[in-house]
């Protein structure tokens, strides 16, 4: 355990220290330690992108590190434009995407940011499906894992619904709201197809990794419930809205499926 | 309480706590039922949340000493915790009082909550530690079904929400849903597996 620990503090340092600190910040911002008492509402929305954007970064940093020490290079000029293009976009979409949903979060209400985050997030979707169907079974695949093509639709479609859904003593203008209807009845139709052909296309392996991540994410679901429900009768904090579920339920689920894909 | 008396191993000091801890659930209960129906003043409420929590919190401590220990069950069975004493706790710790509720006790419902989302932990992490393969392929499919039957509901009234009709939202039909899935899909998985 301790040569672990050990290990660890020698690798990752910096990435470790960085992380802690964002997340410092993120907690300070959410609680109100930051900003005065009216933004109370945009910091706490602050403090969790922040959190969200700095393990994205490290995450990013650490791949890089890692590409680096071990001398591996970029297959870029191997592939076509075509490919090229998909995976650049589903490198760097999803990361704009974050990005305008931090900056919506701090910065009040601008609906075509929004718009610009949610039409990122479906490009990140689009773009890892067209690139995991394209490349299969080719040397790009085997250089790179892909996200399922059912995670990547749902992930996609339910960070960009999170920015398009109105937010509370906020307007809203209408084709916005109907947007997020079409990404919500896109959700809908989307859940049993991606679920049945993760099932059918996954070897051992990937059921085991998924039943795992679903199990997890059901079980950190259910506890944001109910400390939304026990909250609510205390009268204390926001009440429960779908956002809030679908967003955790994501996010829980995305990043337990990345774990387990690493760790298994 | 436990049933498995004889092989259970405690120390001394173990045992008393776990007497304290019972005394002051059976207090509590006695209090709550001379009570009655009425409202209670804040301090007889907090005494009584105070009772249950002690309560809660050792069977926590008693679980996680247990969780560390546990190996399969070889009966085949699921075993799921869940914290009577700590909901007890909670709920008379949050009486609406018509003049507004003291901020101690409202202080005093958040650590409460703050320890049920903990014995929530420890209960995922028991059921971890007690389960064979076949056990865990039970739970793990049953999870992932009630998690999608529930995310399916949740979407249902998101897209309520944003067209504007329909009910809001509740956690409890949250709660009722996922129930209803996860026995329902480890009743048939049992019978498939």
């Amino acid at each position: 355990m301790k040569a672990k620990i050990r290990d660890f503090w020698a690798e990752d340092r910096l990435i470790f220290i960085l992380l802690t600190g964002a997340v410092v910040v993120g907690l300070a911002a959410m609680v109100g330690f930051l900003v005065p008492q009216k933004n109370r509402d945009a910091a706490s929305y602050t403090g969790i992108a922040t959190i969200i954007v700095a393990g994205y970064a490290a995450g990013w940093a650490r791949a890089v590190r890692s590409r680096a020490r071990t001398g591996e290079k970029r297959s870029r000029g191997t592939a076509s434009l075509g490919k090229n293009v998909l995976r650049f976009v589903s490198e760097y979409a999803f990361l704009a995407g974050l990005a305008a949903y931090a900056w919506e979060s701090g910065n009040g209400h601008d609906s075509l940011i929004r718009l610009a985050g949610a039409i990122c997030f479906l490009m990140w979707s689009g773009a890892e499906i067209a690139s995991a169907r394209s490349s299969k079974g080719s040397a790009l695949s085997r250089n790179r894992r892909h996200v399922p093509v059912g995670v990547a639709a749902l992930a996609g479609l339910a960070m960009a619904f999170e920015l398009t859904t109105p937010q509370p003593h906020r307007s809203q203008p209408a084709w916005l709201t109907a947007l997020g209807i079409v990404l919500v009845v896109g959700l809908i139709a989307t859940t049993p197809y991606a679920v049945i052909e993760w099932i059918r296309r996954s070897d051992e392996r990937e059921s085991l990794i998924a039943n795992r991540s679903l199990a997890f994410a059901f079980i950190v679901t259910m506890t944001l419930v109910l400390t939304f429900s026990l909250l609510e009768a205390l009268k204390v904090g926001p009440s429960l809205r779908p956002d809030y579920v679908i967003a955790t339920a994501t996010t829980s689920w995305f990043g337990a499926w990345f774990v387990l894909q690493r760790r298994m | 309480m436990s049933t498995d008396v004889a092989k259970d191993k405690r120390s001394l000091l173990g045992w008393l706590v776990k007497v304290v801890g019972d005394g002051a659930f059976v207090a509590a209960l006695i209090a709550w039922i001379a009570t009655g129906s009425k409202t209670g003043t804040p301090r007889d409420r907090g005494l009584m949340a105070l009772g249950f929590f002690v309560s809660g919190v050792v069977d926590m401590a008693d679980l996680w000493r247990k969780a560390r220990q546990a190996t399969a069950r070889p009966d085949g069975s699921i075993t799921v915790s869940f914290s009577l004493s700590l909901f007890l706790a909670f709920d008379r710790a949050t009486a609406n009082y018509a003049h507004g509720r003291p901020a101690w006790l409202t202080a005093f419902s958040l650590v409460i909550l703050l320890c049920l989302v903990v014995s929530v932990g420890i209960g995922v992490y028991r059921l971890r530690r007690s389960e064979d393969e076949r056990q865990r392929a039970l739970v793990n499919g049953s999870l992932a079904f009630a998690f999608l039957a529930t995310l399916a509901v949740v979407m249902v009234f998101a897209f309520l929400q944003s067209s504007n009709i329909g009910p809001k939202l509740e956690p409890s039909y949250v709660f009722i849903t996922a129930a209803v899935a996860w026995f329902a899909a480890l009743f048939v998985l049992k019978r498939r597996m």
